[in-house]
């Protein structure tokens, strides 16, 4: 038997578990080889080396620090809150959701306020010399851009005052025909306001400025609710005559 | 009960039988077989389970230094491991005895923990080596020795051989020191550690040899 199939088997052999045949081929080999022998001995001195090491006593008892924990861990909220059930949780959970409720129904109530009553006084401001109190600009507009447009009626023409048809088959001067492009808004109480001359001569188109603020309209309505409407109009087919004399 | 029924009065009947229920209550704590024991832990007896980290608190701590060879890092790990005891007696089956469970459950958490430890903790460790004489004295089982220079070798011996299995592989030290520290046979560690018996021995036999080229290496030099 070779040393070194020996010294693999001399732990088993230190610890009494080999048997038979090997057990034989062992106790001769180390009967005759010193070098193996001297391995064996160095093998016991290890091991009576670590048995002999001393026992440690706990620095302090143990159980009142795992207590500790046990507690921190039954009552520590944090990241652990996501992994508990909802009914777990809901000592920690509840006294949160009601101020973010409240929160959340203040901001919706806030926004669907935002009709026409609480942006006036901004544009009021922003308007300067063309401001009227009654006036906003419509939903869903460019100014107004928090609300859809949607379900929003246009204003239609009342009468009273004066067309501005029959004015404008009056008015003008042979020259040739002249499309004019408005903008404006109809107020909340029907009238016409913030007139803007978009296209067309403005020196032909004092009259019919004239005419058109005095046109009466039956306001557009925001569920049921009137509101003034931005409109954009365009005179077309105007024939320009001479103005009347 | 018996003394119970021969007490002369109905209160001081009661007053027997209180004081012997607590006396017994106490008693079954202390002295309850271990079936016992595991089974009031799993009602949650705090009363039980301080019972059980009394009983096993020493083989967790020693086996826990001895695997990581740090005294703070051992006492941190023996409250995770009984810690864990606690969280998982339900699922104990008994098929082990309640020792050889929390061996395995050290060995374990003693593999997972040495991988970052020393990286994220290596401020509050604290050496083994480092015990000064009075506490080595103070904690050992085998303190009363012959004279000082004794004393002083076996201290020596005791921090090289520390030394000596911080430098061989885990599983190794493992196996190393339930086999010689700890005592047990092969077939108890294999049991707890859930390997064939073959394995521990073969692993035995290389993590002795590795340390004694360690130990008789630096003998040499």
């Amino acid at each position: 038997m070779s040393c070194s199939r020996v010294r693999n088997d001399l732990s088993e052999y230190m610890d009494g578990d080999l048997s038979g045949a090997r057990l034989h081929a062992v106790s001769a080999h180390l009967e005759s080889c010193s070098g193996c022998t001297q391995h064996l001995a160095e093998l016991r001195g290890v091991s009576e080396a670590m048995t002999s090491l001393p026992r440690l006593a706990t620095p302090e008892p143990l159980a009142a620090g795992v207590f500790d924990r046990l507690e921190v861990e039954s009552r520590g909220p944090g990241l652990a809150l996501i992994f508990r059930s909802a009914w777990a949780a809901r000592p920690l959970i509840f006294p949160s959701v009601v101020p973010a409720a409240l929160v959340l129904c203040t901001t919706l109530s806030l926004l669907l306020s935002m009709g026409a009553r609480d942006l006036k006084t901004y544009h009021e401001g922003s308007h300067g010399q063309n401001h009227f109190s009654d006036m906003a600009d419509a939903t869903g507009t460019d100014l107004n851009p928090f609300m859809p447009v949607a379900g929003v009626s246009l204003p239609q023409t009342a009468g009273g005052g004066i067309f501005v048809e029959d004015l404008l088959a009056r008015m003008g001067r042979p020259v040739d025909r002249q499309p004019f492009f408005f903008e404006t808004t109809v107020t909340r109480d029907g009238r016409v306001r913030n007139l803007r001359l978009i296209q067309g001569e403005p020196y032909l188109a004092g009259a019919l400025i004239q005419a058109m603020r005095m046109e009466r309209f039956v306001p557009g309505r925001d569920d049921g609710r009137p509101v003034a409407v931005r409109t954009y109009r365009l005179f077309e087919t105007v024939e320009v005559r001479a103005p009347l004399t | 009960m018996a003394s119970v029924s021969k007490s002369p009065g109905i209160s001081a009947e009661v007053a027997v039988a209180t004081g012997e229920m607590l006396l017994r209550s106490d008693a079954l704590v202390a002295d309850a077989p271990e079936s016992g024991l595991i089974e009031l832990c799993r009602q949650g007896d705090p009363r039980a389970f301080a019972r059980l980290v009394a009983l096993h608190e020493r083989m967790v701590f020693n086996l826990s230094a001895r695997l990581l060879g740090d005294v703070e890092e051992a006492k941190d790990l023996s409250q995770e491991v009984f810690l864990q005891v606690y969280r998982t007696i339900q699922r104990f089956e008994g098929r082990s005895s309640l020792k050889t469970w929390i061996y395995r459950i050290v060995v374990n958490q003693c593999h997972n923990r040495q991988r970052w430890w020393r990286r994220r903790k290596k401020d509050q460790s604290r050496p083994l080596e480092d015990l000064t004489a009075h506490e080595e004295e103070a904690l050992s089982t085998k303190g009363a020795s012959s004279g000082p220079f004794e004393d002083l070798a076996r201290r020596e011996q005791a921090r090289r051989v520390q030394a000596g299995l911080a430098e061989i592989s885990f599983d190794q030290r493992a196996i190393l020191v339930l086999r010689e520290v700890e005592g047990m046979s092969c077939e108890e560690i294999g049991t707890a550690l859930h390997l064939p018996i073959g394995t521990v021995k073969s692993r035995l036999a290389r993590g002795r040899e590795a340390l004694r080229q360690v130990l008789v290496g630096k003998k040499e030099v």
